[in-house]
């Protein structure tokens, strides 16, 4: 890394001055949130109780989704079993889908009167109450407990399993002595990752069973303060503080143990065991129940949106009254002009984040390293909140009121997408043959040259980066909720809106349908590289 | 793909670009460029929505007044009149472009509109409009009254228990429900921190609590806060009382039955009672109204139009798309009112029991401590 910062010359420095200037446009907010620390008035709940709350629910959801997601990763990983391979790519779009989508999905199928729950009246449990949320926070963050399983099923030593496989060890000890431990560190890792998210989450909160104080974790708190108590700003911003305090901790976990995670290249192949036969019916039937109760609630959204329950309609008729200003949506909102904002925002986000993620990996500089996952300790709402009292009065008084969110908005979709865009380019640069890159080096190809021929060299990385950038900021919710006003309403905030209540499922739905479009269609475009990746 | 990164930068910028621009040049700001003049109006999604076509209502309350005085009127509409009232809050502390007139405050939101200072002092002359219902909303008389009803808890008979409907039909007592946490899981509240018809009916139980039975209010709310539904606005709650059958109880209005009547051609399908203290019945009188937000930009457009609002040409549509009676007392009530219930049903008025400076100075409070509650504190 060193040779290459050094062969980049002054280019070199000028990408890290780059990527710091838009990684501190966002990490600033954030310090002048903790330095503008004022009274705090004492918050309207018993403070302890929520945050055992969002802890217990954070805990639980991230163990379920492990421990559901786990066995999916050993079966691709060790065994190559192919619906499990197959599942740990379907679930990409699952894990990266709006989480507004995943809630609406949740309420069509498991609220009042659901598709599923008119059956089966238990089901409503998944729509209700402390068992909604932790159903929903498990839901998406299993594809990511199968993801990072894989990654360590994969990476373990190919000879020594096969050694065990010749001593004809019996799949019980195999699987807890063996499989098990060889991949818990890609569990560890994804039981941290779902604990920092559900533990964030916001629209499961704020969505299920209308205005269930009881179930409010901090996250929604701190919007529901800001929002709806104006006299309690200064308490907001408190447990904003405390907020990154404590998730920086776990940040930090997540940091030091992803030291220890096993790095696999890029030619390793799964299966190195061979699954019996019956087994392998019972790991086909554990997977395609996965499967389905991961892709359900987003194929919920889109029935829903042709087949209106609660006004029984069917077709376009939503879609119809949503374009042509018939469904209920504020003064100078309309369909179109959500999607343009999503489009501007996924776009702008996708430039800044790829700009600063080459800076962050290819100049090594660890204090970028660090900033660019500031995200992980920042929630969303945390990180709207800091750039509004930052900025906001600022950019008014320069660009106008309505144009404000605007830019703030584009650099809450950046913090968020930076992580993974950064990784996604450090492990292009990685996966260089070290052969090329000395060639390079050796025959005098420096600056732009260099950087240009490196840019040429790791196409795929790059798509991937611009790819979770675009995804990334078309789920954003939480910074976006709490940044924007009706003007500039993204497609996930026009869909949170417009879902007061059953009256409005349809509606919400077809607007849902659209944005997990977007974003179903990205993903499908990018799945070669993001196969790669995953 | 250095060329199509570039390309991808330059198209990023260029759309931001675009979106800023349309944006700084399309904001909502009621002005009074060129010649027409342009008033904003805020009010809840369920105005005059409830009548036998929405769209004819909407045009004699905007589009004539447009026709007539050459002002164009943009609307723009929430889930609940708090929820209204705050994103007003907000958006006068940003110093973003905000609404010239609210639909929808009520005698106790006119409190935090004061508080907040947001509004601006305007009662319109020009309509016959009782002494009371004015004071009623504001006893400064800052704010027109539109339309008045009596907050009621309103049941499907057909959906509950005989002994529950004999029960109700004799008043609502609120220690039943604290008691019977099956008979709480039936009722749905609307959020007092979002909603105005929840705020009437935490007022209704506070008064009855604290003035009637020397008791503290706090009490009933910790007794069924594991088990009533909380929707966020009094639509949601409607929503949900109509497509849950496990819960045919909701907190809504004395005039609902009128419309059960009105809907069903014949006989009202949905009762309303009131809450009975011993051998009294009490109600809470919500009386919604018109208020001018502090700097309007066009004063006189914006007061226009709240003339227009209690004038008997819009306040004869008022019972049938609202319902609610009507402020002004030469406006035309339907016959189907006559299964409303109204405040000649009652034989106490809660909001005599608590005093404006009371409602004043403790609302917030109430509110916080309500939240508390409701959060498990």
């Amino acid at each position: 890394m060193q040779l290459l910062r050094r062969a980049l010359g002054i280019h070199g420095p000028l990408f890290t001055l780059v990527a710091l200037f838009i990684v501190i446009t966002y990490t600033g907010p954030l310090l002048y949130l903790a330095l503008s620390l004022d009274t705090p008035r004492q918050p309207p709940f018993d403070i302890l109780r929520i945050l055992s709350w969002t802890t217990i629910q954070a805990a639980a959801s991230a163990t379920i989704s492990t421990v559901v997601g786990w066995p999916i990763g050993i079966l691709a990983g060790f065994y190559g079993h192919r619906l499990s391979l197959m599942t740990r790519i379907a679930g990409f779009p699952v894990f990266m889908a709006p989480s507004v989508a995943v809630v609406l999905g949740f309420i069509a199928l498991y609220g009042s009167g659901g598709i599923v729950s008119q059956w089966i009246t238990q089901a409503r449990l998944l729509a209700q109450g402390w068992t909604g949320i932790i159903a929903v926070h498990s839901y998406y963050n299993i594809p990511l407990a199968i993801v990072l399983t894989y990654a360590s099923a994969i990476a373990a030593e190919k000879p020594s399993i096969e050694l065990i496989r010749l001593y004809h060890v019996s799949p019980h000890k195999l699987w807890f002595r063996v499989l098990l431990p060889i991949s818990s560190r890609g569990a560890i890792m994804a039981w941290l990752l779902a604990f920092v998210y559900s533990f964030t989450g916001l629209a499961a909160p704020l969505m299920l069973e209308g205005t269930a104080y009881k179930y409010y974790t901090l996250e929604a708190w701190i919007y529901t303060l800001f929002y709806g108590f104006p006299g309690y700003l200064a308490t907001a911003v408190w447990l904003a503080v405390f907020q990154i305090l404590l998730l920086t901790m776990v940040a930090f976990a997540l940091v030091v143990f992803s030291e220890y995670m096993p790095r696999a290249t890029r030619f390793v192949r799964a299966g190195v065991l061979m699954l019996s036969r019956r087994a392998n019916i019972i790991a086909t039937i554990y997977t395609i129940l996965v499967l389905v109760f991961l892709y359900a609630p987003l194929v919920a959204v889109v029935y829903v949106s042709f087949w209106d329950p609660y006004r029984g309609w069917s077709g376009l008729q939503n879609y119809v009254d949503l374009l042509t200003g018939e469904a209920p949506l504020p003064l100078g909102v309309s369909l179109v002009k959500a999607i343009m904002n999503t489009l501007a925002y996924a776009l702008a986000t996708a430039s800044l984040s790829l700009i600063a993620s080459i800076g962050v990996s290819w100049t090594g500089s660890r204090l970028l390293a660090a900033l660019s996952f500031i995200s992980i300790a920042a929630s969303p709402v945390v990180l709207g909140l800091a750039l509004y009292l930052s900025y906001y009065h600022m950019l008014a008084s320069v660009i106008g009121p309505s144009t404000a969110p605007i830019p703030m908005i584009v650099l809450s979709h950046t913090a968020v997408s930076l992580p993974l865009a950064a990784r996604s380019v450090w492990l292009g640069l990685t996966r260089l043959r070290r052969e090329l890159l000395d060639m390079l080096l050796i025959s005098g190809v420096k600056g732009w040259r260099l950087a240009f021929t490196l840019l040429s060299l790791s196409p795929s990385s790059l798509a991937t980066a611009i790819l979770l950038s675009i995804v990334a900021s078309m789920g954003e919710f939480g910074a976006t909720l709490v940044l924007s006003t009706p003007e500039t309403w993204s497609l996930g905030i026009l869909v949170y809106h417009l879902y007061g209540a059953g009256r409005t499922l349809g509606y919400a739905a077809a607007a849902c349908s659209i944005l997990l479009l977007f974003v179903l269609l990205v993903t499908a475009m990018g799945s070669r590289w993001l196969r790669e990746w995953l | 793909m250095s060329r199509v990164i570039a390309y991808l930068v330059i198209l990023a910028i260029v759309a931001l670009s675009v979106v800023v621009v349309l944006q700084a040049t399309t904001s909502g700001e009621p002005s009074t460029i060129g010649a027409q003049r342009e008033i904003l109006v805020y009010t809840y999604s369920d105005f005059m929505a409830w009548g036998p076509d929405k769209e004819k209502a909407w045009s004699i309350v905007f589009e004539e007044f447009e026709n007539a005085t050459g002002i164009r009127v943009k609307v723009r509409t929430f889930d609940g009149a708090r929820e209204m009232l705050l994103t007003l809050i907000q958006e006068a502390r940003r110093g973003l472009p905000t609404a010239d007139v609210v639909i929808g405050v009520d005698n106790i939101l006119v409190y935090e509109a004061k508080k907040n200072g947001v509004l601006d002092c305007y009662l319109s002359p020009v309509a016959s409009i009782p002494r009371e219902l004015i004071e009623a909303l504001d006893p400064e008389g800052c704010v027109t009254p539109f339309d008045y009803g009596l907050i009621a808890i309103v049941y499907d008979p057909s959906r509950l228990p005989t002994e529950i409907v004999d029960r109700l039909r004799q008043g609502f007592v609120f220690e039943d429900f604290a008691l019977d946490p099956e008979l709480a899981r039936m009722l749905i509240v609307e959020d007092p921190t979002k909603s105005s018809t929840g705020l009437s009916f935490l007022l209704l139980q506070i008064a009855v609590y604290e003035k009637l039975l020397g008791l503290d209010w706090r009490e009933w709310w910790r007794s069924v806060r594991e088990h009533v539904y909380v929707a966020p606005s009094w639509s949601s709650a409607y929503d949900v009382f109509f497509s849950d059958p496990t819960k045919p109880i909701v907190v809504s209005y004395g005039t609902d039955p009128a419309y059960s009547a009105y809907e069903s051609k014949g006989e009202p399908t949905l009762e309303a009672t009131v809450i009975r203290v011993g051998g009294d019945l009490v109600g809470w009188l919500q009386v919604e109204g018109v208020m001018l937000v502090k700097g309007t930009r066009d004063r006189e457009a914006a007061t226009k139009f709240i003339d227009w609002l209690v004038s008997k040409r819009v306040q004869d549509i008022v019972a049938i798309n609202q319902w609610m009676l009507p402020a002004n007392m030469e406006a035309s009530i339907p016959d189907f009112f006559r299964y409303a219930l109204t405040v000649d049903d009652v034989d106490i008025v809660a909001n005599t029991l608590l005093t404006p400076e009371e409602i004043a100075t403790k609302l917030e409070d109430w509110l916080t401590e309500w939240t508390r509650i409701m959060a498990g504190g």
